[in-house]
């Protein structure tokens, strides 16, 4: 008769022999399977040993009771679907009321009726069906939530070795970051820079969760890996900003602040693009400057497009920088109005003798969003501006345990065409880091070579002369000349050669820069005076710190030597 | 003319659904009313309301499924007096559920032969 009809086991639990036999036959007779019990005891018993999908129980039962032995039932079936029919001749509302408070879905009446039975039973098969087909789907929710929430923590320990605290852990900055901010499209990313300048990068990407934060990891691993070499804020900026166009969808684009400062020349390049503006605290005249360079986010433009220019302002001691993401002046209060640019500004302008201004700004926001349990979307940064000396990480040194350059040299060549738009010294530091002791004075290398480098540019194969350079109109002067002479520049030459050699202690270095330029008159060092008045600064520098220093005649060829030892 | 006590057409339903287990069901109800009967005499005499409710209760239910319609009637009569505790007449309609269920069994007696 029934095709295709779900089996389910019955439990029938009647004191009556002769109700219990009809029921029983009744159930088999259209397709399920009996187990009985003769009260409400052994009802529980049964159902803990049979564990029944649908139970047609008597009311009025010896030992204890339909009702009783319903309702603990259905504390042993802890929230499972158990469909429980009452037998019962009872017809007045009073009991029907009880029956139903005890647990009951439903009554069959005597005298036993096999279709209405068989009715009622498939009725429960159905709800039974939905039932599953819900806890069926709930699991796969909950599945693919655990799911997610797996990827996400993979996603933030990849993320977390990528992206560093980089030098975040120096003491002139302070920083907030939500704990998941990375699912929130922020990034903060801080290292020392070989040329001595400590390279910051706020970001925001657009949206939330792992879209957002997929982009940070090149953005990451661009900006440690360049700054690492020796860089320039520009070249890092113009860099991310080309690989995130290239790799991010439309409309997808990273809002952005980054800074180079320089602590021992004070001064700070900012770039600022789609983030809110910074703010440059001054500590001598207690006032505050905005500091915003208004560019399109990083990732919008293409390369050709991009502006990378930054903008410059000297430091004094004392002063502070402060950048923050738009998470803080779309803070919402319970009333769902944004914090704003003009609290910020308040806070600023009120902030002027605050020692603290970092909390105060935190404690502000914080009491503008209330006691809403959103979750916290705030990245404000605070960097102080010390006499501090930065020490560039010499990070994954292992002491030569892995191939290291030990005794080499090398010749590198530097023509006009690439004297105009390249800068060499990049690509140089690279290579000199490769020998791990070096890493660690990759600041005063690049120095050097710097020096070096700009001695054989400028009053090498430029020509010009230094002398300019000592007043403030002949610098302008300076750097009108050199425009122009670069650009008219056709036939000229730069060498490096570089030669290291090993030894049990470090090594030495030795660096030779020869320039095509006519050379210049060497003074000849008087008696008693080891300093030779070289172009500018630069010697001192060199002095103080290599072992040798000879320029051969006639000036245009300059050798230094220097020195290293593997730390103790 | 002497009126059924036994609905003919209940018992032939049942006759299909229990199949060879049909004449067990009838000897368990003749045995079974027989006990309920001589609980629901001995309660009576102890004026045990309780015990009188659930005896009637039960003789009720199980001769409505084997179609004893009339008889169960006089014990859904009995039931609900010792539900209100009602003695009004109880003597003469325990009497009535007794001679009633002697002629349901002499009929049933004979359907199984």
């Amino acid at each position: 008769m029934a095709v295709s009809e779900q089996q389910f086991k019955i439990l029938i639990a009647e004191d009556s022999n002769t109700d219990r036999m009809i029921l029983e036959s009744i159930v088999s007779q259209i397709g399920h399977v009996p187990v009985t019990a003769e009260n409400g005891l052994q009802a529980i018993e049964v159902f803990q040993n049979e564990k029944p999908d649908l139970i047609l129980m008597d009311v009025l039962m010896p030992e204890m009771g339909g009702m009783e032995a319903a309702s603990r039932i259905r504390e042993l079936s802890e929230g499972e679907l158990l469909p429980i029919l009452f037998l019962t001749s009872l017809t007045d509302t009073q009991s029907v009321v009880e029956c139903l408070e005890a647990g009951g879905d439903d009554f069959v009446s005597k005298p036993y009726n096999a279709t209405i039975l068989r009715s009622k039973i498939r009725a429960f098969g159905r709800m039974r069906d939905m039932h599953n087909t819900l806890a069926e789907q709930k699991r796969k929710i909950e599945l693919n939530h655990t799911h997610l929430i797996q990827e996400q923590n993979v996603a933030k320990q990849v993320f977390d070795k990528i992206a560093h605290t980089g030098c975040l852990d120096l003491e002139n900055i302070r920083y907030h970051m939500s704990p998941l901010a990375v699912f929130n499209g922020d990034v903060l990313v801080a290292e020392i820079s070989p040329t001595g300048s400590m390279m910051v990068l706020l970001g925001d990407f657009t949206g939330h969760g792992l879209p957002a934060a997929i982009g940070s990891m090149p953005l990451a691993s661009t900006f440690y890996g360049m700054v690492h070499k020796g860089f320039s804020i520009s070249e890092i900026i113009r860099e991310i900003n080309a690989k995130l166009h290239q790799i991010l969808p439309v409309g997808f684009f990273c809002c952005a602040t980054c800074i180079d400062i320089n602590f021992m020349k004070r001064r700070i390049k900012v770039w600022n693009g789609g983030l809110p503006e910074g703010y440059l605290y001054r500590n001598e005249s207690r006032t505050y400057e905005r500091v915003s360079t208004n560019y399109l986010p990083l990732g919008v433009l293409s390369r050709k497009e991009f502006k990378a220019d930054t903008l410059r302002l000297d430091l004094e001691l004392g002063d502070r920088f402060y950048m923050y993401s738009d998470g803080i002046t779309e803070a919402r209060n319970e009333h769902g109005e944004m914090f704003g640019e003009e609290r910020m500004h308040a806070v600023m302008n009120e902030g002027k003798d605050d020692a603290d201004l970092f909390s105060t700004i935190m404690n502000t926001v914080q009491d503008h969003i209330g006691s809403s349990d959103k979750e916290d979307d705030i990245s404000l940064v605070e960097i102080t501006i010390e006499d501090i000396e930065l020490n560039y990480k010499n990070e994954g040194s292992d002491g030569g345990q892995r191939g290291n350059l030990v005794d080499w040299s090398m010749t590198f060549e530097v023509t006009a065409e690439t004297m105009k738009g390249f800068d060499p010294l990049p690509l140089l530091i690279n290579v000199i880091t490769e020998v791990p002791g070096l890493r660690q004075s990759s600041t005063v290398l690049y120095t050097i070579l710097s020096e070096l480098y700009a001695n054989a540019l400028e009053h090498g194969v430029l020509g010009l002369e230094s002398k300019l350079k000592s007043s403030p109109q002949g610098f302008v002067e300076f750097y009108k000349l050199r425009k122009e002479k670069m650009a008219a520049l056709t036939d000229a030459k730069i060498t490096f050669l570089l030669n290291h050699i090993a030894d049990e202690k470090g090594g030495l270095l030795e660096i030779r820069v020869k320039d095509s330029g006519e050379g210049f008159d060497v003074p000849k060092p008087r008696k008693g005076e080891e300093n030779m008045n070289y172009h500018g600064r630069g010697l001192s520098i060199m002095k103080s710190t290599c072992e040798r220093l000879v320029i051969h005649p006639p000036g245009n060829d300059v050798e230094v030597a220097f020195r290293w030892k593997y730390e103790e | 003319m002497t009126e059924r006590e036994v609905d003919a057409e209940m018992l032939d339903n049942l006759k299909m659904i229990l199949e060879d287990r049909f004449d067990l069901l009838i000897s368990t109800y003749i045995s079974d009313s027989r006990d309920r009967s001589e609980r629901l005499r001995d309660a009576v005499e102890k004026g045990d309301f309780e015990a009188i409710r659930h005896e009637a209760h039960g003789l009720k239910g199980s001769s409505r499924n084997i179609g004893a319609n009339n008889f169960a009637d006089i014990c859904a009569v009995v039931e609900a007096q010792a539900t209100q505790k009602d003695t009004t007449d109880l003597e003469q309609n325990v009497a009535a559920v007794e001679h009633k269920l002697a002629a349901v069994l002499a009929e049933l007696n004979q359907v199984t032969h």
